[in-house]
């Protein structure tokens, strides 16, 4: 790990400081999706680290097939406030006077290394709650209101899976990424609710909602054609320049059973009972899908 | 006209019922392609006619085997780079506006899910897939043209379509933008803090 965070000439300027001497260093680890997280820090930074680093998973662990270095370390300035800075394996992600939002970029930043480098999964940027055992998946970057609506669905009775990640096996099965679930509470802070924990079994995709937030949007869904409901979810894919086939191939499968929709949306609460009362009014179009892909002529 | 030859090759191709869904790893787009364009696609190897290929989706698909869609779903194909060659000079006389094809097909009696239709996306890079980067919404925001190209079959043959996307997403199409400055944006952003 030491040797993993030195610093080469050119990323000097952008190398983060050492942890203090005579502080003791101190090393979170988690292993996941084959890839080992390390971050190296200070006792007093400990708290400030996601626990665990990684959300725990239902997939088969398998051996490690890489490791990935990451250091949260503090600068005493005599003049001015503490400086909290991240970094990936030796060079500076962030530098922030705030130790709890430095803690955020970290927690993300390990995130979407594990969802980058990982073989086991496709990782979707996606929110995921599950309603009577099938998979509703939310695809939309940060900041697109996924977290919001997820929280919801989950109050209007789902199951809470995810609000970061769509975590998809090799089968196509949707599998739960359950960090704390994060509402953004004014542009600056996030605020976490309690709705991670032990993970849930995984389930098949049975609706994929692209939408887009709009104040004041008039909810007008669309059904999605199962291309487009696989393009959807390939816009949100973190891998699929470094693993198009098996991407591709996994997303066909996780969309095969599913019904995909289109619309502008406002109010999360609202959105949310709209969703609800269009699965309501469509039960069946979402199983005959389950029946296969191949053979299906939906215009 | 020189036998029309599609693009097979760094091509990934997943065949759903109804569409072909094709990954571009030579400029990493992603394509859907209707019924209509994937027999297309499927058929023109360049040792078929225009004609001949006419007389296949008339056989597959029951359509009036007519050269005028065939050459707009070679149009489609050729603004989603999956044609080896662009469309010869004396070919573009023949080629009907989408219009007109649609016209003939609704009065034949068939659904205009059977005009040639495309929709493409950029793949985003793991960055712009990230939370809290800036990129990554434009990478969306492009996802979501792509599914739209569906509802407004003009979109790709559109020159304002790409000319018309903001700043960013024309970085995301182009690759041109440096993804450490593209964090480092995203990241004040997401910290609520003014722009440096």
């Amino acid at each position: 790990m030491t040797e993993s965070m030195a610093t080469t000439a050119e990323d000097t300027v952008l190398s983060p400081p050492a942890i203090a001497a005579g502080t003791s260093v101190v090393t979170a680890r988690c292993s996941a999706y084959g890839i080992e997280v390390a971050v190296d820090t200070s006792d007093d930074l400990f708290g400030y680290l996601p626990s665990p680093l990684i959300p725990p998973s239902t997939m088969r662990e398998s051996r490690t097939r890489q490791r990935i270095g990451f250091a949260f370390t503090q600068t005493r300035c005599a003049d001015g406030p503490p400086l909290f800075t991240v970094a990936e394996e030796g060079v500076q992600v962030l530098s922030s006077s705030d130790a709890e939002l430095a803690a955020r970029v970290l927690e993300s930043q390990i995130h979407l290394k594990v969802a980058a480098l990982t073989d086991q999964a496709v990782f979707v940027h996606a929110g995921v709650v599950g309603l009577d055992g099938r998979a509703l998946v939310i695809p939309g970057p940060s900041r697109s209101g996924k977290s919001t609506l997820v929280d919801a669905l989950v109050s209007a009775g789902a199951t809470y899976y995810s609000d970061e990640y769509a975590v998809i096996d090799v089968d196509g099965r949707i599998h739960a990424f359950p960090r704390e679930l994060r509402l953004r509470d004014g542009l600056a802070r996030d605020r976490r609710v309690s709705l991670g924990g032990e993970p849930t079994e995984p389930l098949e995709a049975a609706w994929v909602f692209n939408l887009r937030y709009q104040a004041g949007a008039v909810w007008e869904p669309k059904e999605l054609t199962p291309g487009q409901t696989l393009l959807t979810l390939l816009a949100n894919s973190v891998a699929v320049r470094r693993r198009s086939e098996v991407t591709v191939r996994t997303l066909r499968l996780a969309t095969a059973p599913a019904q995909g929709w289109y619309s502008l949306r406002a109010d999360a609460a609202e959105t949310a009972k709209q969703i609800l009362q269009l699965i309501n009014r469509t039960p069946g179009a979402t199983q005959a899908r389950s029946q296969g892909h191949a053979g299906e002529d939906r215009p | 006209m020189k036998n029309p030859r599609a693009r097979r090759n760094n091509v990934v191709c997943e065949d759903l019922a109804a569409e072909t869904v094709l990954y571009d790893r030579a400029n990493n787009r992603a394509h859907s392609l209707n019924r209509t364009v994937g027999l297309v696609w499927q058929a023109a190897d360049g040792q078929r006619s225009v004609e001949e290929i006419a007389v296949i989706l008339h056989r597959e698909l029951g359509i009036p085997a007519d050269p005028g869609v065939v050459l707009l779903a070679l149009q489609d194909l050729e603004g989603a780079g999956l044609i080896e060659e662009p469309l010869p000079v004396e070919a573009r006389p023949e080629l009907l506006s989408r219009r007109e094809v649609a016209r003939k097909l609704a009065l034949a009696g068939f659904s205009m899910a059977m005009l040639p239709a495309v929709a493409s996306i950029v793949a985003p890079t793991p960055a712009m897939a990230a939370s809290m980067i800036t990129a990554q919404q434009a990478g969306q925001d492009l996802g979501t043209v792509g599914t739209e190209a569906y509802n407004n079959p003009n979109f790709l043959t559109d020159p304002n379509a790409i000319t018309g996307l903001s700043n960013a997403q024309n970085a995301y199409v182009s690759g041109n933008y440096n993804t450490e400055i593209q964090d480092l944006d995203g990241v004040i952003n997401a910290l609520g803090l003014p722009p440096l």
